[in-house]
Order: structure tokens, then C-alpha cells, then sequence
């Protein structure tokens, strides 16, 4: 191959070659002429072959040889020392050559000479940074591990392979799974997911998980690591040990402290007191009067700082350490994850509210009860439902048959739960919780299973925004039309389904072009409000939204731009009602945007409940039957107020009290109901000397 | 007849209180110390009231109480729990359970003993 061969090699074979074309050339030269020309041709071949000779010398030496040499040192420079001296000397032609050469290398010498530099910098910063990290995180007893979304291990710091069992076979580019329990960590990161896809600012969220070594419980904290464009790809774990004996030395050390000095004094003078007594039987009546004294006074205030440190006690909170906000829709649709495939059928009901507690725990809790109940009665259909008093949630699980017994509920209880909470048992999970449960009758051949909660804003100031009351309407013909069909009127009130519902529009004046920008409703079957049929719609209201409406219910045209509008929506509400009674507050506000573009097929004949009207029915000594002031007379309350469904729920709930109310007041077919709230309203435009609303007669 | 009462407590010196101010106030007074027993007592003669503590040994006050209310014979019976669990939830449970009264240790005995003498006789 030519490339492999030398300069000098090619050029040495072209000029032998040519040398021997040159003497073959002559040679034939000389036959051909004859004897003749042989001499002249001698003599000048001669001189031509002296000639060529020198010149292929020439050629040779100072150029081909000086330039194989020259590609030896190139080679040599380049690969192996770049400060190799060119051992060309001085015989040759390739002066520009060099000289491009040595200017080449000088260059690059100082460009790697400085690369080298910066390199050696930059190493020198990253090694320091590392260091750094390194001595933060073998400085924290908590246990710190990053991992990709494949919960591959990233980083971890010492106290992490520690508490997880070893160092043995933890190591970055290996799973998380075999050392911490896999439920509660993907539990925490769906939530934190669904929190991030929601817009929430998302803090770290805290769990409780046990190391999958077996014994150990850990309190947990997951946050997600973004990357450069926001997206989630890995997040951060960190942890410390929850054993049971720790978490209550540490909250309740200070309370000890006080109770061990407090309660001291006290008991000695008791003490002391009681032997005297004991002992000397010869005490004259006033000494023994005196002695007696001592214990009853002490022993009653020892009474009394009893009760003051138990109340110290219960403000701690009781263990709820790893504890956070959660909605009940959250926690109850995980349920009905966790119970698909089985026979079980579980049907929220209630008023969605915020809890406080241990999410994964409580589910595992209500899971394990659900199953032992099913195994217990047979039952495979119940009701998840969710109601508020004062500071506390109930949970209740409610199903047909009778309650369990005490003692049952506390075999189940006892049994450790399964799951990734290490030792925990349902009666630790309850005393985590501040709490008990107990099963009870729930009337009409049905059992419940209660579990209270603490809310998740007990004793917080409630947000209230200002609500601009809507102008009461009176327009009976709205009210009275449809009047109770035959299908309706004589059905007793709790057996009926209703809808509750509620809209959110451009203003308060349908006569004037307002419309409706948001429709919500909720169905109440056999006196439950079904917190997951509910039907919620944003509306494109062909207008826009006034600053002064968006304020009340945060309905901006930006959301409502890509929305149908009520038109095409209004046929999905209407299947959505169909064969319910329909129950709004201050329905004819409500009904006369619904009726206006009602019309045909669509026609919503069933009969209308205002629950403001049978307020005023049943309370009429008070003033105020804003949906706000019942709600609160009755102590009912909704999260999401202001939004419709957050109103329709309120008003579904309101509903409900009332109509047990009317029970009592032997109020017990709708036919009756709907008469009592006529007259209500009657009553009531009258005293507010009103006339039939214009706007109502003008629709 | 005076009205008779049980008293279900494992804690022997509470009992001798209880037992000696009740039998003061003139009511007639048996005291046993565990669940079983006491439902054995109640079964044998029911009394008019019980006074029952909830962590007794066996089946708990809890579940004591719970099976009396489910014994339509014995409707009548008033139960007061006595408790040396403080909390609002555990008070809660009690009387869903079907208690009458739920009093926390240590209580005051004359108070306690009043409130008996109200139970049994609400005119007194």
C-alpha cells in the first residue's frame, strides 16, 4: 500500500525507473542508428545519466528523507512528547515547513498547557463540593437517599444504609425496594405527583414506612427532584427512626419532668400525713382532725393537677407525629382502588371534608376492617360515610345488620397490619390518631363502624369570603310549576332522590342577560348524599365574566374560553336529574336560568324543594336563611364553599336536616312539603313587602 | 326494696370506697372484678344500676356495657362508666355504646354518689 510506504521508498523507485527508461531509451537509440551514433550517443547518455544522477541525490536527500523524517517527529509530537526536537538539521528544503511547524506546536502546547489548568481547577472545585456533601450528610443521624423514578439509588448517605439494614447490598444503581417497604414509598409519591400535576406548591410529605428488614418503623419525608425543564425525574428521601418508645420520650419528656416535681409535694405530705395517722392510734381528737385534714386537702389537689397534666397530655396531640392534611374524597377513592377485585362495593357518602392524619395507616386500617366485616356479616355492599362534629371527622363504615361487638373489633384490632407499617397494629394505627372505634346501630336495620378523626383545621379560623346575597326571588309560578306529579307526591320524603344543586353566573339579574358560567349537582339516594355522582360543568356564558362575579366565585373567561355552553351541557344535567326532585337554595333563582333554556324534550318537569323556603317553614322566629347562617345553625360545613358543587353539597346536607325536621313535624310526603314551603314563601314575600319579582314574570 | 347496684372494678381499694359509701347511702352493693363475672352477676339478678369500670380484665367495660343494652330485658338498667382514660373520643364510645354517664378518675366520691342517687330516683 502506498500510504503505508516512505517518501523516501516512492521517490527511490520512480527515479530507478525513470533512470532505467533513460538508459533502455538510448540503448534502443544507439541500435536503431546504427555504429554510426554510437559515440555521440555514449558521450551524451553519459552526461544525461551523470545529470540525472546528481539530481536524484538531491532529491533524495533534502527532500524525500528530510520529509520521512519530518512525518517520524510530527508522529512523534503529536502522540508522545510534544516538546520533541526536530532532528532534521539544517540539509534540506523544508525551511517554511518547520517553521509552520514550530509555530503550530507552540500554539498548542500553551492551549493544552491552559485546558490543563482549568481542568486541574475545576477538579480541584468539584472534589471540595463533594467533600462538602459528603460531610453534611454523614453529619445527619436522618437517613438521606436519592433515587431516579425508577427507584434506583442516586446518593445515600451513611445513616441511610444503616437504618435500612446494613451496608451489605445497598449501593447506588440499585433498587430501593428490597430495603424500605414499597407501598408507602409509592403511595407518598403518587400524592406528591398528583399534588404537582394539580399546581399545588408542593412541601415534602411526610409518611410513616417500615424498613423492610421487618422491625423497624421510620418517619419519612419524599420530596420530587425537578429537572432543568420542571418535569419530575427522581425525588428525595429522608428518615429517621419512629420507634414507638422514642417518638413518645421525645414529646413527652417535658410533661414528665413536671408531672415527677409537681406531683412530689404533694404525695409527701400525704405520706406523711397517712403514717402518722397509722401509727399513732393515741392522737388526741383536734391532732387527728388536723392529720385527716392534710390528706383530704392533699389528695384533692393532687386530683387537680392530675387532671391539669392529662389535659397537657391530650393538647400534645397524642403520637400524631407523621401527620398531614388529606382530603376524604383522596383518601376514599385509594380505598376503592385498593378493593377493586374483590367482592367488596363501597359507596362514599356524606360531606367531603379535610382530615388530619396518616394517610397510608388509615387506609390499610379501613381496608383490614372492611374485609374482617365482610368475613363477620356477610354484607358486601357499604357505605364510606363522612360527617363532621366540631373538630372531629367521622369515618363510618355503615352496612346492613347489625353492630360488632366490642370485643371483636378488638381481636381485629390487634392484629398487626400488613402493608409496609412494620409492626404497627390497628389499635396502634387508632393510638396514633388520638383515637378509638366503635360499632354502633345506625337506625333502619343498619350497623356503623365509626372511626373519628381529627379535622384538619380544628380550631382554625375559617375563610369567609364576602358573599353578595342573591336578591330572594319569589315567583311561585316557577316554584309551583310542575306541581308534584302523581309519581312524586306520595312517595315518603327520605325514600326520594333528589338533586341537589347549584349555579354560579355572571350576575344576579337573568332579565338583564346574566348566564350561567358553572352548573353543579349532587344526587341524594335514600338519604345519603352520594359524594361521587356528582355532576360539575363549567359553561362558555357567551359574555364576559364582570370583575365583581369573578371575586365571588373565581370563574374567570380564561377558564370558561374552550367550554360549551349551556346549550349543550344542559342535556347531560338534565339525564343527570332525571326522575329526581330537584332541591336548590333559593331555587327560583337557579330555576329561572335553567327553565330559559329548557325547552321541548328537555323540559324539567320534576317538582323543585327550596331548602331556603323550608327553612323559613321550619324556623320561623329567625331572620337570616342565608345557605351561610343554616349551615351554621345546624353545624354543617363544607370545604369549597362558594364553588357550586361545594354549594349544591352544603345544600344537600342542609336538606337532609331539614328534612328530619319536617319528620317530626309530621311532615312526610312531599305533597305536604311542597305546600309548607309555598305558604313559607308566601309568608315571606309578604313580610318583605314584595311583589312577584319583576325580573321572575319577565322571563 | 332499696335499689341494688353492681360494682365491676378490678382496683380493690376503690371498691372498698365505693362499697362502703354506697351501702352508706343505703343501696344494696355487689362488687365483682372482672367483665365475665360481672355479666354472671347481672344475669343471676339484674341490679338497677351498674357501675362499671372499663378497663377490667376479661371482656372490657366496652363490652360489658354493649351486651347489656343488647339484652332487651335489661333496658332499664343505668350504667355509669368509670374510666381512668380522660379522652373526649373514649367518653364518645362510652355512651354510643349505651352508657348512661361516664366519669373520669379520680372523681369525688360524694359527687358520684349523688349522681346514683339522681339516676335511681330522678324525682329525689
Amino acid at each position: 500500500m502506498l500510504r503505508d510506504q516512505t517518501v523516501t521508498g516512492i521517490v527511490r523507485a520512480l527515479l530507478f525507473g525513470f533512470a532505467a527508461l533513460l538508459v533502455a531509451g538510448f540503448a534502443v537509440l544507439a541500435f536503431t542508428l546504427g555504429e554510426l551514433a554510437a559515440r555521440p550517443i555514449a558521450i551524451t547518455g553519459g552526461l544525461l545519466v551523470g545529470m540525472f544522477l546528481a539530481l536524484a541525490w538531491l532529491i533524495l536527500h533534502r527532500l524525500a528523507q528530510p520529509l520521512d523524517r519530518l512525518a517520524l517527529d510530527v508522529g512523534i509530537v503529536a502522540r508522545e512528547n510534544p516538546s520533541h526536537f526536530l532532528g532534521l538539521g539544517t540539509r534540506h528544503w523544508l525551511g517554511r515547513l518547520t517553521q509552520g511547524f514550530e509555530a503550530m506546536r507552540s500554539r498548542l502546547t500553551s492551549v493544552e498547557a491552559r485546558g490543563a489548568q482549568a481542568l486541574a481547577q475545576a477538579q480541584n472545585q468539584e472534589a471540595a463540593q463533594k467533600r462538602w456533601l459528603e460531610a453534611i450528610l454523614l453529619d445527619l443521624t436522618e437517613g438521606i437517599v436519592v433515587c431516579n423514578l425508577q427507584h434506583q439509588v442516586l446518593l445515600y448517605n451513611q445513616a441511610a444504609a444503616e437504618l435500612l439494614g446494613g451496608t451489605q447490598n445497598f449501593g447506588l444503581g440499585r433498587s430501593l425496594f428490597p430495603f424500605l417497604a414499597r407501598e408507602p414509598v409509592l403511595h407518598a409519591l403518587e400524592r406528591q405527583m398528583q399534588r404537582l400535576e394539580s399546581g399545588w406548591a408542593a412541601p415534602a410529605a411526610r409518611f410513616m414506612c417500615g424498613a423492610a428488614s421487618g422491625q423497624r418503623l421510620l418517619g419519612a419525608r419524599l420530596g420530587i427532584v425537578l429537572d432543568a425543564k420542571s418535569a419530575p425525574n427522581g425525588y428525595v428521601l429522608s428518615f429517621t427512626e419512629l420507634s414507638e418508645e422514642e417518638t413518645a420520650l421525645a414529646k413527652r419528656d417535658d410533661l414528665l419532668e413536671l408531672a415527677t416535681e409537681e406531683l412530689r409535694a404533694p404525695i409527701a405530705n400525704l405520706r406523711a400525713a397517712a403514717e402518722t395517722l397509722s401509727q399513732n392510734p393515741d392522737l388526741s381528737d383536734a391532732q387527728r382532725a388536723a392529720f385527716q385534714k392534710v390528706v383530704l386537702d392533699e389528695s384533692m389537689a393532687l386530683s387537680d393537677q392530675l387532671e391539669a397534666l392529662a389535659r397537657g397530655y391530650r393538647e400534645l396531640g397524642g403520637g400524631r407525629w407523621m401527620m398531614a392534611e388529606m382530603h376524604s374524597n383522596d383518601l376514599i377513592a385509594s380505598l376503592i382502588r385498593r378493593l377493586t377485585g374483590t367482592p367488596l362495593q363501597l359507596t362514599p357518602t356524606g360531606l367531603p371534608d379535610w382530615l388530619y392524619g396518616d394517610s397510608l395507616s388509615l387506609l390499610i386500617l379501613l381496608e383490614l376492617l372492611l374485609r374482617q366485616l365482610h368475613s363477620a356479616t356477610g354484607s358486601e355492599a357499604f357505605d364510606i360515610a363522612v360527617s363532621r362534629s366540631e373538630n372531629r371527622i367521622y369515618l363510618d363504615l355503615v352496612w346492613q345488620g347489625e353492630p360488632i361487638r366490642a370485643e371483636q373489633l378488638e381481636s381485629w384490632l390487634s392484629r398487626p397490619l400488613v402493608g409496609g407499617l412494620g409492626p404497627l397494629t390497628g389499635r396502634g394505627v387508632l393510638r396514633r390518631h388520638g383515637t378509638d372505634a366503635w360499632s354502633q346501630s345506625a337506625g333502619a336495620g343498619t350497623a356503623r363502624l365509626r372511626i373519628p378523626v381529627a379535622s384538619a383545621h380544628a380550631g382554625a379560623p375559617r375563610e369567609r369570603p364576602l358573599r353578595p346575597q342573591r336578591p330572594e326571588f319569589y315567583d311561585f309560578d316557577l316554584l309551583r310549576h310542575p306541581v308534584p306529579t302523581g309519581r312524586f307526591a306520595d312517595r315518603q320524603l327520605k325514600q326520594l332522590t333528589y338533586v341537589a344543586f347549584d349555579l354560579e353566573t355572571t350576575g344576579l339579574r337573568p332579565a338583564d342577560g346574566d348566564q350561567v358560567v358553572a352548573i353543579a349537582g349532587v344526587r341524594i339516594v335514600n338519604g345519603r348524599i352520594l359524594t361521587t355522582e356528582t355532576f360539575e360543568r363549567l359553561v362558555n356564558p357567551g359574555r364576559p365574566i364582570p370583575e365583581a362575579s369573578i371575586r365571588f366565585h373565581g370563574i374567570t373567561d380564561e377558564m370558561v374560553r374552550d367550554k360549551p355552553p349551556l346549550a349543550v351541557i344542559l342535556p347531560a344535567f338534565h339525564l343527570f336529574a332525571a326522575d329526581a326532585v330537584l332541591v336548590a337554595h333559593n331555587a327560583a333563582f337557579d330555576i329561572t336560568f335553567l327553565y330559559r333554556e329548557a325547552e321541548g324534550a328537555l323540559r324539567f318537569d320534576q317538582p323543585v324543594v327550596d331548602t331556603l323556603l323550608l327553612s323559613a317553614h321550619l324556623y320561623p322566629a329567625e331572620a337570616d336563611h342565608s345557605l351561610d347562617a343554616i349551615a351554621e345553625r345546624l353545624g354543617l360545613e363544607v370545604v369549597q364553599r362558594h364553588s357550586a358543587l361545594g354549594d349544591s353539597l352544603l345544600a344537600a346536607a342542609v336538606l337532609l336536616r331539614l328534612l328530619d325536621r319536617c319528620e317530626e313535624r309530621g311532615i312526610t310526603r312531599l305533597g305536604q312539603l311542597i305546600a309548607a314551603t309555598d305558604m313559607a314563601g308566601q309568608l315571606r314575600a309578604h313580610q318583605h313587602g314584595l311583589e312577584r319579582h319583576a325580573e321572575g314574570s319577565a322571563s | 326494696m332499696s335499689a341494688s347496684i353492681l360494682v365491676a372494678d378490678d382496683e380493690p381499694n376503690i371498691v372498698l370506697s365505693l362499697e362502703f359509701l354506697l351501702k352508706q347511702a343505703g343501696f344494696r352493693v355487689r362488687t365483682v372484678s372482672d367483665g365475665e363475672a360481672a355479666l354472671a352477676a347481672i344475669a343471676q339478678e339484674p341490679p338497677d344500676l351498674v357501675l362499671l369500670d372499663v378497663m377490667i380484665p376479661g371482656r372490657d367495660g366496652y363490652a360489658v356495657c354493649q351486651e347489656i343494652r343488647s339484652n332487651p330485658a335489661w333496658r332499664g338498667m343505668r350504667i355509669i362508666m368509670l374510666t381512668a382514660k380522660g379522652g373526649d373520643i373514649q367518653r364518645e364510645k362510652g355512651l354510643s355504646l349505651g352508657a348512661d354517664d361516664y366519669v373520669t378518675k379520680p372523681f369525688s366520691t360524694r359527687e358520684l354518689v349523688e349522681r346514683v342517687r339522681r339516676m335511681l330516683d330522678p324525682r329525689g
